[in-house]
């Protein structure tokens, strides 16, 4: 007997199978357990805050072999944790191209468990939408919405197509939601976690809030922009006090970019911006001034 | 240049089409079962001559019903009630029913699709997910489907249509079935019990 539905039915079963055979089980994570994906040779990603401080971890590997596993780093910015298997392993993860992903697409939560083996969810994506950041502060490439159950243990399994290729890696998201690291997030993450053990952060030391700057500023003061960010504190001995930044200061331009929104200076200190020069323009007692400081990396 | 004609492809029709013929089919096999008061449940029919599988959490009223897709309403024998396993057989007086056939749980991968079948708030249903994973346990089976209350005692079957288990409780989000095996050891069981005690209660 063929029919769609049997071809259906069967090529769902070959993407959970293709894709379980980079799925690991994580044992101390959780109450039963989480999942955990093998990126690259001899490494396994999984949600960061499933691993509650731990360095190390058991894992059963698709085979049902049972090893040790060590942290390598983690990003709470992502909730992305990499781990160094002890024992050599086959298969890894094999990318989606996240550009050819629409809504209505089906996919896949897989996960795995010591005793029951590969397990999955159905969905499809319910929407696509632009990066975004972390309230942690981590930079996610692209926003996908899932119409798709989350279930006890698939933090740190993966997120298929319906070709069993990973989209990314499956976290709790708010409101019992499936929020899925994508793919590039998690290979740049996972290459800085083996390369430093943490994500670099930028850091200048500063506390900002959005203020308005009245017309009749903007005309003393020869600028035009209708908001900035006040100074509410500045660290001793950080980059800005360095640099004679001082409390009360309103915050106008980075390297000539206007900025308004906490987010826009949170996003120019990623790790590639540690170590480089900010030139920043303010509002000082009415008055536009300049200082260019050193930007540092934050410390953990 | 002719213009474009946007067509959805054929395979999301036939899909469709199929999923409806199939419940179609298996609607046949599958009863409501209710007491005399409000609350009911589903069933599976066993066998052509009137054996109907259900939970025994639905077979819980003392006089019992169930109700067919052609609409006849017969009365129906409490034969078997297992509440640890949560299974009950029942008998009506009726022929040429139509059982479904069991499926092999050997075969079944995680991912399948399944569709389960019953009375969910009163009217008949069909849903369509996934085996959450292969069945290990003899007993219990996990699928990603959606049920409500009604759909206790109710057929999950596999994509070609055969019994994969009873749907009976939710846990996490995730549907719990008591597989085709499990169904068939308490049959066998039951009816072995039926020639010297006429209900096991």
């Amino acid at each position: 007997m063929s029919s769609t539905l049997i071809d259906f039915s069967n090529s769902l079963a070959d993407a959970v199978e293709q894709a379980g055979k980079s799925v690991v089980a994580i044992v101390e994570g959780g109450q039963t357990g989480v999942s955990g994906t093998i990126w690259r040779e001899g490494v396994v990603v999984t949600a960061a805050h499933t691993l509650r401080g731990r360095d190390e971890a058991t894992v059963v590997l698709p085979s049902g072999d049972t090893t040790t596993a060590t942290v390598a780093g983690r990003d709470p910015g992502t909730d992305i944790a990499a781990l160094r298997l002890s024992a050599p392993t086959t298969g890894k993860a094999q990318l989606a191209p996240l550009q050819d992903l629409k809504v209505g697409h089906v996919v896949l939560a897989i996960g795995r468990r010591p005793k029951s083996g590969v397990t999955a969810s159905y969905g499809i994506i319910s929407a696509i939408g632009e990066g975004f950041r972390t309230w942690s502060g981590g930079r996610i490439d692209v926003g996908l919405r899932l119409d798709l159950s989350p279930y006890r243990g698939f933090s740190g399994g993966t997120l298929i197509d319906g070709q069993g290729r990973v989209i990314g890696i499956n976290t709790s998201g708010p409101h019992r939601s499936v929020l899925t690291i994508p793919n590039t997030t998690v290979d740049r993450v996972v290459t800085q976690l083996l390369e430093k053990g943490h994500i670099a952060r930028g850091y200048i030391g500063v506390g900002v809030q959005p203020v308005e700057i009245g017309e009749a500023m903007q005309r003393s003061a020869g600028v035009k922009q209708a908001a900035g960010l006040l100074l509410l504190m500045v660290s001793p001995g950080g980059p800005a006090e360095e640099a004679g930044l001082l409390v009360g200061d309103i915050l106008l331009t980075m390297n000539g970019t206007a900025v308004s929104d906490p987010r826009e200076l949170q996003a120019a200190l990623d790790s590639a911006s540690v170590g480089k020069q900010l030139k920043v323009a303010i509002l000082r007692g009415g008055k536009p001034s300049e200082v260019t400081l050193t930007i540092a990396e934050r410390g953990r | 240049m002719a213009a474009a004609v946007n067509r959805i492809p054929a395979i999301g029709i036939s899909l469709g089409q199929e999923v409806s013929a199939l419940a179609e089919r298996l609607r046949k096999s599958v009863v409501r079962v209710g007491g005399m008061g409000p609350g009911s449940g589903s069933g599976v029919i066993w066998s052509a001559a009137g054996l109907i599988v259900t939970n025994a959490h639905v077979a819980a009223a003392e006089r019992l019903h169930a109700g067919f897709a052609d609409r006849r309403r017969l009365e129906a024998q409490l034969i078997a009630r297992d509440p640890r396993r949560d299974l009950a057989l029942l008998k009506v007086n009726a022929a040429n029913l139509v059982a479904l056939e069991p499926c092999d749980l050997s075969s079944l991968r995680a991912g399948e699709a399944v569709l389960a079948l019953g009375y969910p708030m009163g009217g008949d249903a069909v849903t369509v997910g996934i085996l959450h994973a292969a069945p290990l346990d003899a007993h219990w089976l996990t699928a990603d489907i959606r049920v409500a209350p009604g759909n206790s005692g109710g057929p999950l079957c596999d994509a070609q249509g055969r019994l994969v288990g009873i749907n009976t409780m939710v846990v996490d989000g995730l549907t719990l079935a008591i597989t085709v095996r499990a169904i068939e050891r308490f049959v066998a069981r039951s009816q072995g019990r039926q020639s010297h005690v006429a209900t096991a209660v």
